[in-house]
């Protein structure tokens, strides 16, 4: 589903260069759940961009299902983004004007989707995460827990190809955390790809495969569920 | 296209911004409160003399030319006018009217003072159509003592009576109210309580034994006594239409200006021509002598457009840079909305949405401020601006427009500048702001005091020179003058009336004279003999009595007042300006004739000091002064009191209705009366003072919004300082130093076109007195001073900041 080829990213700060990403070759398959690790400053999420379209590499290839996505205009890239991919944050990127059920409405509404079919899918969502009771509230009323599965909930009310997660439980207590890798982990099972940044190894246990980055390089690529 | 979505946002973020919200908002509305104020009263000045049908087509013919040494330019013109103009047969209609004297008027027992009664021409209201609600006009104004009044007059003395077939008396003369018409609006260049007919006036003169006057004022072309208006035929050039008519009259003025140098042995040249006025200029463009009400300065005008656009445009800038302030958490906010999937269009539109959000709060605040204020406005400016946002559908629609622009204006700023940003730049905060971007900002600021500067600057030089006009000595001293108008009605008993009146306790001196400042002057035509040189002179005169000079206080330069002991009813007093005009070198010596009457020689007597008997608008310019005649009406009676004395104006009262026959008692102190030549200038300078407060608070509305970008911007850097341990003094000088400069540079550049301005207004004075270079100074380092304390304020806040993560 994706495959990068030689990805190089150079960040230019005027006569300053910094390569965060060397060389990087990395294929994820359709179902996978994949981690990259790495220490802050690896650049996990400049990988984690790349992937999600966020950004743009500076050299290399990327296939993103099929279309070599590496040259693409902003405007087409978010087109390929809309819908596609879901997001899940470190600080969960709520939108705070908007209540849970507006948050997790958003996409939806983005796209376009008809009143009737937005409520069918949200009420879908709220009650798979137990948070049907939070419907009304704001993010500010919530616990970091509950503010991350609003935030998982947004990320996949539009059934996307690919979910990116960056270090979704950098924010979270190890008990909350715990709770949000289960719920990764279920939604894999339900065949959602995801790709994950974090830099805790106990985390990425959770994946099927595990990309460790140091600056910028990948050193190991761990193929546990390949064996 | 998300409308709901849009308009929630937008109001749930409102609620969270709380007191940041409102202050924006607030601007906002005072933005708007001005313009819609401006709207009013432009549209007001607008609208003069638009109310009758075809007023494209309706002109007034002026007089200019020379008379004797005088240049005349004046809006009246002679009576045998009218005659010349029907006989060339371009025009559907020619209307005259004469205004008549402040006089009373009675009906039963009711009796006021009235200057609104004008004699017209019997079609009057064929040519101003102003509706008629009572009685029948087809046959107009076309017998003698015939009146028309306006509907305020007939409730004022008829109540709920039909006036219609009732008489009222003028002056010994009954009139018969044939007709009520409709009140003129307020926008007129003229305005009347009472159209009598015209052929009344022979009667009159006939009555005050005037027979000369009833032979000639009819034909006479020299005398220019009434206003004439004319509806040209459709199609007709109003330019090859006067000329024609000018080519007429020629013809007619000739004899009898042959005449005149026949019998005067005069060698002056007599001029006249007329040019035609459209009805809906004259309110903006028309300042001659004898104006029907005093004209607007379409300068004016212009700046306060310029000054309710300015502002408009800087509240919606302040209105951008608030909205722009808080960046960060817009930046990551938007940044999300990308990655949730928002198209840039949408972002656009979710901004402009919540522009328009705040520009309708904006509007409904301003809305009502506006209904709440404009009374106050109104007394406050002397203006007569009526607001009713329901009036029609052209108001509903201009409020719309303008609400759409502001809210388009003030929200596509924001709109661009984020939709346009990359999601990855704006979610990891990293976003920073282009010097240019910060260097715009500034700017704004700079025009935003720059206008605040102008605006205090030139306010207070109006004010400076209102306080001049006030302090400065006019050469007479008007300090504790009462002034009791139509003193006309004591004239009989004039003497008795003095002296009972200087009985009253605090009373210094009596006088009496026909003109105070503002007053047209008498214009006597003189003929001065300089040794077979004779020329002719127009000399203003004022007719006075002995005591005027005293309670005046006017100062002799040589001779003596003029004084009926000593025989001086053919005497005269010149100024010091007249002399120099008339080139005497000895004036107490040489005799003045009237012009057209050899046997009335006068007699200088005495020469009096120059003394603003007009106003500080015009120069001093030459004065005669002859003592009133027995027979001669007199407008005013002036008592002197002494400094600090309350006259009991009571017995004052009771002394004027045993000698005046029930004329009513009507006085002000001349203090007041001279205060109101200048209440036009002293309206403009309050609105001036308004719009330069306005535009303060906008400016410092705009330094509050830099000051909390230039925080936001500069947040990590103050927060790692604060933990250095700076102190809060070189934060806020440093957080000053990045916009102090647009600050100073705004009150700079604005300083040189508040000069200018400032003497562009002082030019229509002839007394003017500029205000000091230090009233510069002051405001520049009171707005650079308010600056630096919204700095402070806001940087009181931001120096406690510490760092994060």
């Amino acid at each position: 589903m994706i495959h990068a080829r030689n990805l190089t990213k150079v960040l230019r700060n005027g006569a300053i260069e910094t390569t965060v990403l060397q060389n990087v070759n990395i294929d994820i398959e359709q179902g996978e759940y994949v981690v990259i690790l790495g220490p802050s400053g690896s650049g996990k999420t400049s990988l984690i961009n790349t992937i999600g379209l966020i950004d743009k590499p500076t050299s290399g290839e990327l296939f993103f299902m099929g279309h070599e996505v590496s040259r693409l205009k902003e405007r087409q890239r978010s087109n390929l983004r809309r819908g596609g991919i879901g997001f899940i944050f470190q600080n969960f990127g709520l939108i705070d004007e908007l209540n849970v059920y507006e948050n997790i409405e958003l996409p939806l509404q983005y796209l376009k989707y008809s009143k009737k079919a937005r409520q069918v899918k949200v009420n879908e969502i709220l009650s798979k995460f137990q948070i049907s009771h939070l419907r009304q509230y704001y993010p500010k009323q919530l616990t970091a827990l509950q503010k991350q599965l609003v935030a998982i909930g947004r990320a996949i009310i539009t059934n996307p190809n690919l979910i990116i997660a960056d270090e979704p439980t950098g924010n979270l207590s190890s008990s909350c955390g715990n709770k949000v890798m289960d719920t990764l982990s279920s939604l894999n099972e339900e065949g959602y790809t995801i790709v994950m940044a974090t830099h805790s190894a106990t985390e990425a246990e959770r994946g099927q495969r595990v990309v460790q980055l140091f600056d910028g390089h990948v050193v190991t690529e761990n193929i546990k569920s390949r064996l | 296209m998300m409308l709901n979505h849009h308009i929630k946002v937008a109001i749930r973020g409102i609620r969270k911004q709380g007191a940041y919200a409102l202050l924006n908002i607030l601007g906002l509305s005072v933005g708007l409160v001005l313009g819609l104020f401006v709207i009013l009263l432009v549209r007001h000045e607008l609208s003069y003399d638009t109310s009758f049908s075809d007023s494209q087509r309706i002109y007034r013919l002026a007089t200019e030319g020379v008379l004797g040494n005088n240049i005349i330019k004046t809006a009246t013109s002679p009576l045998p006018l009218a005659s010349v103009v029907e006989e060339l047969g371009d025009v559907e209609e020619v209307v005259r009217f004469i205004p008549g004297a402040n006089n009373v008027v009675q009906y039963n027992d009711l009796r006021y003072n009235e200057d609104g009664f004008m004699f017209a021409d019997a079609d009057f209201f064929n040519l101003f159509d102003v509706e008629i609600l009572r009685g029948n006009l087809d046959e107009g104004l076309a017998l003698p003592r015939q009146v028309v009044i306006t509907k305020s007059i007939a409730s004022k003395y008829f109540d709920t009576e039909n006036p219609v077939g009732k008489f009222v008396e003028r002056d010994g003369i009954k009139y018969k109210v044939i007709g009520v018409c409709d009140d003129l609006p307020a926008a007129s260049h003229f305005s009347f309580g009472f159209i009598a007919s015209i052929s009344t006036i022979d009667e009159i003169l006939l009555r005050k034994g005037d027979s000369t006057y009833v032979k000639n004022w009819k034909e006479d072309w020299l005398y220019l006594n009434c206003y004439t208006y004319l509806k040209l035929q459709k199609g007709i050039d109003n330019k090859s239409f006067v000329d024609k008519v000018n080519r007429e009259k020629d013809k007619l003025i000739a004899p009898q200006v042959e005449n005149i140098m026949k019998s005067e042995q005069s060698t002056d040249s007599i001029e006249l021509a007329f040019f035609a006025q459209n009805l809906r200029n004259i309110h903006f463009e028309s300042h001659l002598d004898s104006e029907l009400s005093s004209n607007s300065k379409p300068i004016y005008i212009q700046l306060f457009v310029f000054v309710a656009i300015f502002v408009l445009l800087t509240t919606c800038v302040n209105f951008m840079n608030l909205t722009t302030a808080k960046l960060k958490m817009k930046y990551q906010e938007v940044g999300y909305r990308q990655l949730v999937g928002a198209s840039r269009s949408q972002l656009i539109m979710q901004f402009l949405v919540e522009a328009l959000i705040y520009g309708l709060g904006a509007t409904f605040i301003s809305m009502v401020l506006l209904e709440i204020l404009l009374p106050f406005l109104n007394s406050f400016f002397d203006l007569n601006l009526k607001f009713n946002f329901f009036r029609g559908w052209v108001d509903f629609f201009g409020i719309l427009l303008v609400l759409l622009f502001v809210g388009l204006l003030a929200g596509s700023f924001p709109a661009f500048f984020f939709s346009g940003r990359k999601p990855e730049k704006l979610i990891s905060g990293e976003y920073k702001i282009s010097k240019s971007g910060f260097v715009v900002r500034g700017l704004l600021v700079t025009s935003q005091f720059a206008v605040a500067m102008f605006l205090v600057v030139v306010a207070s030089a109006m004010w400076w020179q209102i306080n001049f006009i006030r302090q400065n000595d006019p050469g007479f001293n008007s300090d504790n003058i009462i002034v009791i108008e139509r003193g006309h009605a004591v004239r009989n008993d004039i003497k008795t009336f003095k002296k009972d009146v200087l009985n009253v306790s605090g009373v210094q001196y009596v006088g009496a004279c026909k003109s105070l400042p503002g007053d047209d002057y008498f214009p006597g035509t003189f003929k001065l003999s300089n040794g077979g040189d004779d020329h002719v002179l127009m000399l203003p005169v004022n007719y006075v009595d002995d005591d005027y000079f005293n309670v005046m206080g006017i100062r002799l330069k040589a001779g003596r007042f003029l004084n009926s002991e000593l025989g001086d009813s053919l005497g005269i007093n010149l100024n010091v300006s007249a002399v120099k005009e008339l080139k005497m070198s000895k004036p107490l010596d040489e005799k003045i004739e009237i012009f057209g009457n050899e046997e009335w020689a006068l007699r200088t007597v005495g020469v009096v000091q120059d003394y603003n008997y007009e106003s500080y608008f015009t120069p001093i310019k030459p004065l005669a002064l002859i003592l009133l005649p027995d027979k001669m009406r007199f407008e005013y009676v002036l008592i002197k009191h002494e400094e600090g004395a309350r006259i009991d104006m009571e017995s004052v009262k009771d002394i004027w209705n045993k000698y005046s026959e029930g004329a009513p008692f009507v006085y002000s102190s001349l203090n007041e009366r001279i205060d109101k030549l200048y209440e036009e200038d002293e309206r403009i300078a309050k609105i001036m003072s308004v719009f330069a407060m306005l535009s303060l608070f906008i400016a410092i509305l705009g330094v509050i919004a830099l000051v909390a970008f230039i925080i936001e911007y500069k947040s990590n850097s103050i927060a790692v300082k604060n933990v250095m341990g700076a102190s809060r003094q070189s934060i806020m000088g440093q957080v000053f130093s990045m916009f102090g400069v647009y600050v100073i540079v705004g009150v700079l550049i604005a300083s040189l076109p508040a000069y200018w301005a400032i003497l562009a207004w002082g030019r229509s004075y002839a007394y003017f007195d500029f205000v000091g270079l230090s009233t510069f100074v002051i405001w520049a380092l009171t707005l650079i001073g308010l600056s630096f304390i919204a700095t402070f304020i806001q940087t009181f806040r931001g120096a406690s900041l510490r760092p994060v993560s």
